[in-house]
């Protein structure tokens, strides 16, 4: 289903927080299962998260496989409570994950499940692609979008990295709870990354 | 339309002052600081201003009462500092894993 805040900014330029979430060790956990297994193990994730997501306020664009992108759309004013929203969005994924999803799989036979989430906030293309009458769909096009993905892959399970450009626009209580944790190279140029401690 | 690179001062509120009132609001002066969390007043090299202690950056009185002077339309906006009860979200969570137990 596509999702509409997006499909509505179609051909825009727009500036949003980029949300990656993604299970970590899935591949190797689910060769053991039994194929309802594997379905429910998934399922419980992708389902679960996408509520937390859409109850701060987030949207949904796509999941490619056990990751789930997720944006926070940002008006040109009145943009403050959509960062706020975001990082606390992502503080209550990796709890519901510790508390709820984790606990829930376990008492159903299942392996235990961690996550690990990287935000980041930058300027997207949002683009109508695909061949008409085959296939069509809305995507987004960005530095940050390659960024965030870099981001996540620095990410242990249960932390939640943070790229400078976001860290930047947060509540000053969230930007003190954050500590610097490395530098990469984006483009040349040094970019920082922060965890945030929750 | 673009408006630029984003930038974010919190401010903390340190004085509301009554200033009057009309049939459609009532009226307030405010005295707002920079948030004194990251936020220090200093002196540097012979400079009163505002210093920030997280990001290392300073800025003068004299540019602070001129970016003031800009804010003239944006609208003040309060920060949710959390959405409901996390400990009760986390609850409603559980019963929603488990209504779909078995799907």
């Amino acid at each position: 289903m596509e999702n509409d805040v997006i499909t509505i900014s179609k051909g825009r330029q727009i500036d949003l927080l980029v949300l990656y979430c993604d299970l970590v060790g899935s591949t190797r956990t689910v060769m053991s299962l039994e194929p309802r297994q594997v379905k429910r193990f998934y399922k419980i994730f992708l389902d679960e998260m996408t509520h937390v997501i859409d109850d701060f306020g987030g949207h949904i664009l796509k999941f490619v496989g056990d990751c789930i992108i997720g944006l926070f759309i940002m008006p040109n004013v009145g943009w403050i409570p959509y960062v706020d929203s975001a990082i606390l969005c992502a503080e209550m994924m990796q709890n519901v994950m510790k508390h709820s999803i984790s606990p829930t799989v376990e008492s159903e036979g299942l392996p235990p499940m961690r996550c690990r989430i990287a935000l980041d906030y930058g300027e997207v293309q949002v683009v109508e692609v695909g061949v008409e009458d085959i296939y069509m769909s809305v995507d987004v096009f960005g530095n940050v979008m390659n960024v965030t993905s870099k981001i996540l892959s620095k990410a242990e399970p249960e932390e939640v990295l943070i790229g400078r450009n976001m860290w930047d626009l947060l509540y000053t209580t969230h930007r003190t709870r954050c500590k610097k944790t490395e530098t990469l190279e984006i483009d040349g140029n040094p970019y920082e990354i922060y965890m945030l401690t929750y | 339309m673009k408006t630029g690179k984003r930038f974010r001062i919190d401010w903390t509120v340190e004085k509301i002052t009554p200033i009057g009132e009309d049939k459609d609001a009532k009226y307030y002066k405010i005295r707002m600081v920079p948030d004194k969390r990251t936020w220090e007043h200093r002196e540097v090299d012979g400079t009163k201003g505002w210093f920030n202690t997280l990001e290392n950056i300073f800025i003068s009185d004299d540019e602070m009462a001129q970016a003031a002077k800009t804010m003239k339309g944006i609208p003040i906006t309060v920060s949710r500092a959390e959405i409901g009860n996390p400990q009760e979200y986390i609850e409603k969570s559980r019963k929603r894993v488990r209504t779909k137990n078995g799907e």
